[in-house]
């Protein structure tokens, strides 16, 4: 915890204006204009000491951040404790410190807006809870370092700030756009990606077996016919019906200086394959989105495929593989995942640029990242941008151009 | 009320504060009446449900015609004097006419600082004690709106900052109750509290050795009692005509009868010989003769002869209602005074001034007591103004039409203006500065309303009043008398102070306000001799200050006894004051503590002889006041102890009984955390007894049975209300020990 003082410009005015009254009280014998030097004497001394004295007290806890998404307002939420027993804290704004290098790089926009936290009083003893917002971030791990806590109460000429070095990591998943519905679907319903029958019992309508009956089981599932000499009752078991699946592979094992584009546009290497990550991260979304099992594979890297699954959870862990993707390391053939030639499922490989047939199976459907808009849902980006911050999402502005 | 109304509503009383001070320093009322309600109507306009705002043109187009008012007035009058005035004015407006417009937070702001603007302007015109009253209220009330700014401004920009920023996200909680609002309320107190005594010390210590070398702070008397140390002539268009009670005096004959003097009495301030033509002004030019003496509440004489006492004596009582001065106010020739409290008194021999030299106390005399003569003998007068009294060889007038004047004067009274044969020089004074005294009663016409007394430039207003306009009020009276007396060679001087011609017959005593401040002619009519001469007309005198009279007049005592001590204490604070203070606060402290001593080993004796023990009693009692001693340690160790204890349980409000019991029988939880606390564990406040055990535990697994078992034996005794008997305390002591060892031995290792 580091405590300093900053005098700001009412507070620079108004030692002026103390200066001012005092060289007027010394000029002229008037014993009223001396009390009120005195009175703003004791102003700028008080305004020091209750500050100091409200802040020493404070902890600063920040709280788990589960995710957030790049180029959206990250929300921070803080812990504030103030363990006076007797002291009030009011008027106390709490800041994310921003302005070392690693941060400052991470940034979407530099001087985008923000929001800090906020709380008018936290009673002695009492801990509360604020929240504050940060600019949009890019994809990837962001270090946060400290928290600064600013009061300028009770006069507003000095802002005392007090810093916690809170360090926390904070995973910036990619971009996830809205794609339009029917893609994924008509992806998914190919010879191999349709719905299929597990190897599992479940509430399906195809026969999986026959087994004992046991209390609890439905009336209706009692296979009548006997096939059994004795009495005891059989059950049929259904199977589980699988939903559609779909993979989708990531390929970024191309050298980034090798990579082929139309020049024509405004894209650096770097962007494409920022733009390939958006796209498989926005194509698993939209999986989950619909009810497909999906799975990822990345092309390029050492990590190993993601199985075929679905739900929130799954979701999150795909993306969270995204998130950390470094595009600054180097690519290897090696690295290139072999299609699971066994997996019953739709696949869809993603490029940064242009096709490479080769990167997948010979069912796979091959895109292009540099193609992303016409994949997109305008209605839902149309609905988004007008809920959300005026942020710099300069693919969807490119697409509703 | 939400914290916004809240702040507006405080605001608002700042203002009406504000303008209230204002009014009170420029002395006029009709701008509290008039902005008053138009404040207070502003708040039912602009904050009502449906509230009305003028729109932000009217009010700029009102800002401007505000603004050519007071340049206007700046050029067609231009007076430096009037520059704070002016600037009040127009403050003043903006202020109103932004009380009706719809303000942003910045405009809030800037209310604020308008109205102070608005004070400290008025705080240079005025040190009124009405206005101090006032100016204290504003302060306080200040204080507590600049919080509630700070709260309010602070939660609307981090809510405009959400909304604006990142509409999506979830917007920001910024409640602010009615218990908020009692907290913020007692934070307010404390500030104030400190900042006023803070204000206080800085009062006290401020450096006006060094910075006043007049020696003299308060702004002079002229501001706050009518009374004036110069007469100045050209910019004199007004004089006071305030019923504020300045002393009483009350008048006893020889015989030790109150009663009421035929004439008006004259109490001398100032005495003014030399006047200034090209400044139109009357100012002091006798080289002082000062005389130090010291009073108390006896009589002491000021001149070195005895009083005669066969000549009538009159004694003059003077108890003092609001003014608080260094001058102490006395007819002509006083020979003796007593003071009510032990004084040094100064006597000026050139002119028979007295003032206060200062005393022990702080601050400035309450009452004083005079013994005067009407008519006192050469011998007398001589001894009080010694042998260098004597008169001027060379008394002339710098302007020559004065003597013209003079002279057409004494014709037309039909005196002459050349000495008659057999007629002494003091003769000729007489007579003829009589003549001259009677002509201007008779001839001119007193008022105190000069709006039609217009200056001519180039032409003295001496000569302005005697040949133009023949009307004006005391000074001008009291200036063309002594002009034309100096023109025809009649040694005179102006003088200023008190009359007291007021008398209430229920106290028997001379009631002297504000409005008795007074301008008269001294002649010198012998070798010692000055006689007193009131130009101005006495019956119009006396009718003015009746037509000013009214029923609030018999209750004024009630505020100007207040009106004195803040003078006295507050307004006339100087240097003298400060000393006195210092040498008081020093000197006391080493007094007080040698007279203590002393008193304590006079008891001891006292006490050791009646038990009759010789030096034996002494070590008795040393032992004694040891062991006393020794109890009252460990009386507030233990209760130190048992604060510390019951803070720690944080257990709240609770009865004493089971204060008590709690901080018996927890004891051992204190030790526990301090034990754990120098091993690096600190309970955190939000945590419980039991999380923090688990949390230490899986640090210290060595310590995990006796902490645990610890932490169940306080919830028993915290909860459970259970009473360990002797048994478990011992086991308990050996729960803390083992947590103790633990500890020695992980420090060793």
């Amino acid at each position: 915890m580091m405590m300093r003082y900053h005098i700001n410009l009412s507070g620079i005015l108004f030692v002026v204006l103390t200066l001012l009254v005092g060289l007027a009280a010394a000029q002229r014998p008037n014993n009223l204009v001396v009390w009120g030097f005195g009175v703003l004497l004791a102003m700028i001394l008080i305004s020091g000491v209750v500050s100091a004295k409200m802040v020493r007290n404070l902890r600063v806890t920040r709280l788990e951040t589960r995710s957030a998404s790049s180029g959206s307002p990250l929300m921070v939420k803080y812990l504030v404790e103030n363990r006076s027993r007797k002291r009030s804290v009011f008027a106390i704004r709490l800041q994310e410190v921003l302005t070392s290098r690693p941060i400052r790089e991470r940034l979407v926009t530099r001087g985008a807006n923000r929001s800090d936290g906020w709380l008018s009083r936290i009673a002695p003893g009492e801990s509360q809870v604020c929240d504050a917002v940060l600019p949009p971030f890019h994809r990837g791990a962001l270090q946060l370092e400290r928290v600064r806590v600013v009061t300028a109460f009770p006069f507003g000429f000095i802002d005392r700030r007090v810093d916690f070095e809170l360090e926390q990591e904070i995973l910036v998943q990619p971009t996830i756009h809205p794609l339009k519905s029917d893609l994924i679907r008509s992806v998914s319903q190919g010879e191999l990606g349709g719905i299929g029958v597990s190897s599992r019992p479940g509430p399906g309508e195809d026969f999986f077996s026959i087994r004992e009956f046991k209390p609890g089981d439905s009336v209706r599932q009692v296979f009548w016919k006997r096939p059994q000499a004795n009495d005891d009752l059989l059950v049929i078991q259904r199977s589980e019906s699988t939903p559609p699946r779909v993979r989708v592979m990531l390929d970024l094992s191309e050298d980034p200086s090798k990579l082929r584009f139309d020049s024509k546009r405004n894209f650096d290497a770097r962007q494409l394959e920022e733009r390939a990550i958006t796209m498989a991260a926005s194509l698993c979304a939209c999986a989950e989105n619909e009810g497909l099992e999906f799975g990822l594979t990345v092309h390029g890297f050492d990590d190993r495929p993601l199985p075929l699954r679905r739900g929130y959870w799954h979701l999150q862990r795909l993306l969270a593989g995204l998130a950390v993707l470094d595009l600054t390391e180097a690519r290897a053939m090696k690295a290139v995942q072999p299609a699971n030639a066994s997996e019953r499922c739709a696949v869809v490989v993603v490029h940064p640029a242009r096709i490479n047939p080769d990167r997948g199976p010979s069912h796979a459907w091959h895109w292009s990242a540099t193609r992303i808009e016409e994949f997109l849902d305008l209605e839902s980006i149309e609905d988004l941008q007008s809920h959300s911050s005026p942020g710099p999402d300069v693919l969807a502005d490119e697409v509703l151009a | 009320m939400t914290l916004r109304r809240l702040f507006r509503f405080w605001l608002l009383v700042l203002i009406v504060l504000s303008v209230a001070a204002v009014s009170i320093a420029t002395i006029r009322l009709w701008i509290l009446m008039f902005t008053g309600p138009l404040l207070v109507a502003s708040w039912y306009v602009t904050e009502s449900h449906r509230g009305f705002h003028l729109p932000r043109f009217m009010v700029n187009v009102g800002a401007l015609l505000a603004l050519g008012f007071v340049v206007f007035s700046a050029i067609s009058n231009p007076d430096i004097g009037r520059a704070m005035e002016l600037l009040g004015i127009f403050v003043l407006a903006i202020l109103v006419l932004r009380q009706f417009q719809l303000r942003t937070l910045r405009e809030d702001a800037q209310q604020l600082i308008l109205s102070s603007i608005l004070v400290i302007s008025a705080t240079i015109q005025s040190d009124r004690f009405l206005f101090g009253i006032v100016l204290l209220s504003w302060v306080v009330v200040l204080i507590y709106v600049i919080m509630l700014y700070q709260v309010y401004a602070g939660s609307e920009k981090a809510r405009r900052e959400r909304s604006a920023g990142s509409p999506s996200t979830i917007s920001l909680d910024s409640r602010f109750g009615p218990l908020d609002v009692g907290k913020l309320r007692r934070t307010a107190l404390m500030s104030i509290i400190g900042i006023i005594l803070v204000s206080v010390v800085v009062f006290l210590f401020f450096p006006r050795q060094i910075l006043f070398r007049s020696g003299v702070s308060g702004g002079g008397l002229s501001g706050r009692s009518g009374f004036s140390e110069t007469v100045d002539l050209v910019s004199s268009t007004r004089i006071s005509s305030s019923r504020r009670e300045v002393f009483v005096l009350r008048w006893i004959d020889p015989g030790g009868t109150v009663t009421q003097w035929p004439k008006p009495i004259l109490l001398r301030g100032a005495v003014l010989s030399r006047y200034d033509a090209s400044l139109g002004r009357w100012m002091n030019s006798s080289r002082p003769r000062i005389a130090k003496i010291e009073t108390d509440d006896r009589f002491t004489q000021l001149g070195t002869s005895p009083i005669d006492e066969q000549i009538q004596t009159y004694t003059v009582e003077v108890q003092m209602r609001s003014l608080a001065s260094d001058l102490v106010f006395s007819p002509w020739g006083t020979l003796a005074i007593a003071t009510g409290t032990p004084r040094l008194v100064e006597i000026d021999r050139s002119t028979l001034l007295i003032a206060d030299s200062g005393s022990r106390d702080i601050g400035n005399y309450a009452s004083y007591s005079l013994r005067v003569q009407p008519f006192p003998p050469f011998d007398t007068l001589r001894s009080l103004e010694g042998e260098s009294g004597r008169e001027s060889r060379n008394v002339r007038f710098p302007i020559a039409e004065v003597r013209d004047i003079a002279i057409e004067a004494l014709q037309s009274m039909d005196v002459s203006s050349d000495l008659q044969a057999g007629e002494t020089n003091w003769g000729y004074n007489r007579r003829v500065s009589r003549a001259l005294s009677e002509w201007l009663e008779i001839v001119f016409a007193y008022t105190t309303d000069l709006r039609d007394f217009i200056q001519i430039p180039g032409e003295d207003p001496i000569v302005s009043f005697l040949g133009r306009y023949r009307f004006g009020h005391c000074e001008y009276f009291a200036s063309a008398l002594t002009a034309m007396c100096r023109s025809l060679g009649i040694e005179s001087r102006l003088i200023t102070g008190f009359v007291a011609m007021e008398y209430d017959e229920g106290t028997s005593s001379y009631v002297v306000r504000e409005s008795n401040a007074h301008a008269w002619t001294e002649v010198r009519t012998g070798p010692f001799q000055w006689e007193s001469l009131d130009p101005s007309p006495r019956t119009v005198l006396e009718e003015l200050q009746a037509s000013n009279s009214s029923w609030l007049d018999g209750w004024r005592w009630v505020y100007d006894s207040l009106d004195f001590f803040w003078n006295s204490n507050v307004i006339g604070f100087d240097q003298r004051s400060q000393q006195t203070l210092g040498n008081r606060f020093v000197g006391g402290w080493q007094g007080n503590v040698s007279e203590i001593r002393g008193q304590v080993v006079e008891r001891l004796a006292t006490i050791n002889r009646s038990f009759k023990l010789g030096v034996a009693g002494y070590v008795w009692m040393a032992s004694i006041m040891m062991l006393v001693i020794c109890f009252i340690v460990a009386f507030i160790i233990r209760n130190r102890k048992r604060r510390r204890i019951l803070a720690q349980i944080g257990c709240g409000p609770l009865g004493s009984d089971e204060r008590r019991r709690l901080s018996n029988d927890l004891a051992f939880w204190a030790d526990t955390l301090r034990i754990l606390r120098q091993k690096g564990f600190e309970k955190e406040l939000s945590e419980t007894p039991r999380r923090f055990a688990d949390r230490v535990c899986l640090a210290e697994p060595s310590i995990e049975a006796p902490l645990h078992q610890l932490v169940d034996l306080f919830y028993h005794i915290r909860f459970g209300a259970h009473r360990p008997d002797s048994t478990e305390r011992a086991q308990v002591m050996g729960f803390v020990r083992r947590l103790r060892s633990g500890s020695r031995s992980d420090d060793a290792s």
